[in-house]
């Protein structure tokens, strides 16, 4: 009976518009009061203790490294880069568009500052080369949300924190590196998605490669492209943790945005330091408070409760895909990323264990889900930024990502029932 | 008696920026040269996991109470879609009073604590630092994320901000000036 009333009392806070770190300090002090032993302190205990988390001081780091980045004229310099690349080929604007989309994203870690940074310098571009409005609004507006897969992703950051159990332990490190492929996927299926439906009516300015004009933007973007790759190699050769990688990140992007590109002056980097911590100390207050109600829920057995709950249910692991797969996809229209891993995550992943399902593949799948999530109405905030930035009806934005949307639901398909797309690089380098 | 308010609430937040900024820089450094001194000449600093971890409590809770006051706290649903604009501001009034009363509940419990690991004489496995002048950040900073709601409760009030959360969209939008 107080379970329900719990889930009733988190939903009316929900709805008329609570922070999500009260929310989850009401339903962790209610169970704790009601349906546990009543060691309120213990909340305050776990909340310390979280620092013990090693990975948790990787979240501050890489915001940090995202902001200076993306402080700097970064965006400019990656699609420079892209469009030496591909730029001249039929659809080449739209494949630099993705490109660019993609590390940005990465680098930056937000969705919908991608789509800010990246859209308001391609739009006016890709309109120029005759791409169709709606083509360009949906492109700009869906491929920002790529980055979540690859590292450094601060959602995988977190998935790691509050889905892990002492038995199941799950490794940024492995996350990494799994999201890789499935990231590249979903790029590459936008992309010739691209070049299939606009290289009729498009057209290049300068239709030919120009070595010249690839060596300049080559050494004008390779430092932001490689970000991404350092890190990857520096936590898979052993050199440093995840946490360490994104240490070694702040100290690259700051000695590269201040002494390589010169693009941002040293006194601007205490605001960027300050601006990234109060961004990180929203964050860090819900984590910590989510901490502590897996806490709760793993000493009461919960999740293990809920699992086999879901198997009297549903008998197959294929099922079982389908069936969370269905719910990630709506709730991902209600709830931004970080709530759903941190409020639904605990539950799924003990779950899908249970089914025997890779814990890693899950968390991949997750991750795609919810990256849907940025693109779906009423609340993806994706279609939001878009709608104010190319100065759209939201109605237009919606209709212009759906084949986009249709696309990114294609790759969920393929990386749900394909284990091997998100498992292949983890177990080679096991 | 606002200004008044205001003052302090100014004069701490410049006390807490300059916290973030060099409690930041240390962390980087320390969790760097940590890691360059362990691979370059096998010898890191074995204080160095657990002086960032501390670092890490400090600034999490103190950049939280930054960011309270600038309205960037994350929100859940959408309340500005759902109420209608004479409404809303009396919906986030309440929300408010909420936010305030859970806050105030948990740094209560979080003095607690920090008095039981004071009164035990806990101190850190490596630094040998008592641990409550580690954990005193937590109530403290709760304390404050508190009475700064209070303060978003009043601008909610005259009009000043539409809703609880409003920073963090104003700053996207800000973002996309920048760039």
């Amino acid at each position: 009976m107080i379970e329900y009333l719990i889930v009733v009392i988190a939903l009316i806070c929900i709805v008329i518009g609570t922070p999500l770190f009260t929310i989850l300090a009401i339903i962790t002090i209610c169970s704790l009061q009601f349906l546990g032993d009543g060691m309120l302190t213990e909340m305050i205990a776990d909340m310390f203790n979280a620092v013990n988390k090693d990975v948790l001081l990787a979240i501050p780091f890489f915001l940090i490294a995202g902001q200076i980045m993306t402080h700097g004229s970064i965006a400019k310099r990656l699609i420079e880069f892209a469009k030496s690349l591909v730029g001249w080929m039929p659809g080449g604007l739209a494949v630099t568009a993705i490109f660019a989309c993609l590390f940005f994203a990465a680098i930056s870690g937000s969705s919908p500052v991608t789509v800010i940074a990246i859209g308001t310098m391609m739009y006016p571009a890709l309109i120029k080369e005759n791409y169709k409005e709606n083509f360009s609004v949906g492109l700009l507006t869906s491929a920002g949300s790529l980055g979540i897969l690859i590292p450094p992703s601060i959602p995988m950051i977190i998935y790691a924190i509050v889905v892990s159990t002492p038995a199941n332990v799950i490794s940024v490190a492995d996350l990494f590196i799994a999201g890789v492929i499935p990231g590249l996927l979903i790029g590459l299926l936008l992309m010739v998605y691209a070049v299939i439906t606009q290289k009729e009516h498009t057209y290049a300015i300068n239709s030919s490669f120009s070595f010249e004009q690839f060596k300049i933007s080559f050494k004008n973007g390779i430092l932001a492209v490689i970000l991404p790759v350092i890190i990857l190699g520096g936590i898979y050769s052993g050199f440093f943790t995840p946490t360490e990688a994104a240490a070694v990140a702040v100290v690259y992007t700051f000695i590269v945005e201040v002494f390589i590109h010169k693009d941002i002056k040293i006194k601007k980097l205490p605001e960027i330091i300050i601006q990234s911590t109060s961004m990180m100390g929203t964050l860090f207050l819900i984590i910590v408070i989510a901490i502590s109600f897996n806490q709760f829920l793993a000493l009461e057995r919960i999740p293990y409760q809920a699992a086999i709950w879901m198997k009297s249910i549903v008998s197959s692991p294929l099922m079982f895909l389908i069936v969370v797969n269905i719910f990630l996809l709506i709730l991902g229209c209600f709830m931004d990323i970080m709530s759903a891993i941190l409020i639904v995550g605990p539950l799924l992943g003990p779950m899908a264990i249970e089914f025997g399902i890779d814990p890693i593949h899950f968390a991949i799948i997750f991750i795609v889900n919810m990256e849907i999530g940025y693109l779906t109405p009423p609340m993806g905030i994706n279609l939001f930024v878009a709608s104010s930035i190319f100065e759209k009806k939201i109605g237009f934005v919606i209709k212009s990502t759906l084949p986009f949307t249709m696309i990114l639901l294609f790759a969920l398909i393929l990386i749900s029932y394909i284990p091997a797309i998100s498992l292949f690089l983890v177990e080679m380098f096991r | 008696m606002n200004r008044f308010f205001e003052s302090i609430d100014n004069f701490y937040a410049k006390l807490e920026k300059i916290f973030l900024v060099i409690g930041v820089s240390v962390m980087t450094l320390v969790v760097f040269f940590d890691l360059l001194f362990r691979n370059l000449f096998d010898g890191g600093f074995i204080w160095a996991k657990e002086l960032a971890a501390f670092l890490m409590i400090w600034v999490g809770f103190v950049g939280a109470s930054l960011a309270t006051k600038a309205n960037k706290h994350l929100i859940v649903g959408i309340p500005e879609k759902l109420f209608p604009a004479k409404v809303l501001p009396y919906v986030s009034l309440f929300v408010n009073f909420i936010v305030f009363s859970v806050t105030i509940f948990i740094a209560y419990l979080g003095f607690n604590y920090v008095a039981e690991t004071r009164e035990f004489g806990e101190t850190s496995l490596v630094l040998n630092i008592p641990l409550w002048i580690v954990q005193i950040i937590i109530p403290v900073s709760l304390v404050i994320i508190a009475f700064r709601f209070v303060g978003i409760g009043i601008q909610i009030f005259k009009g000043k901000i539409s809703s609880i959360g409003a920073g963090a969209k104003e700053e996207l939008t800000q973002k996309g000036a920048d760039n």
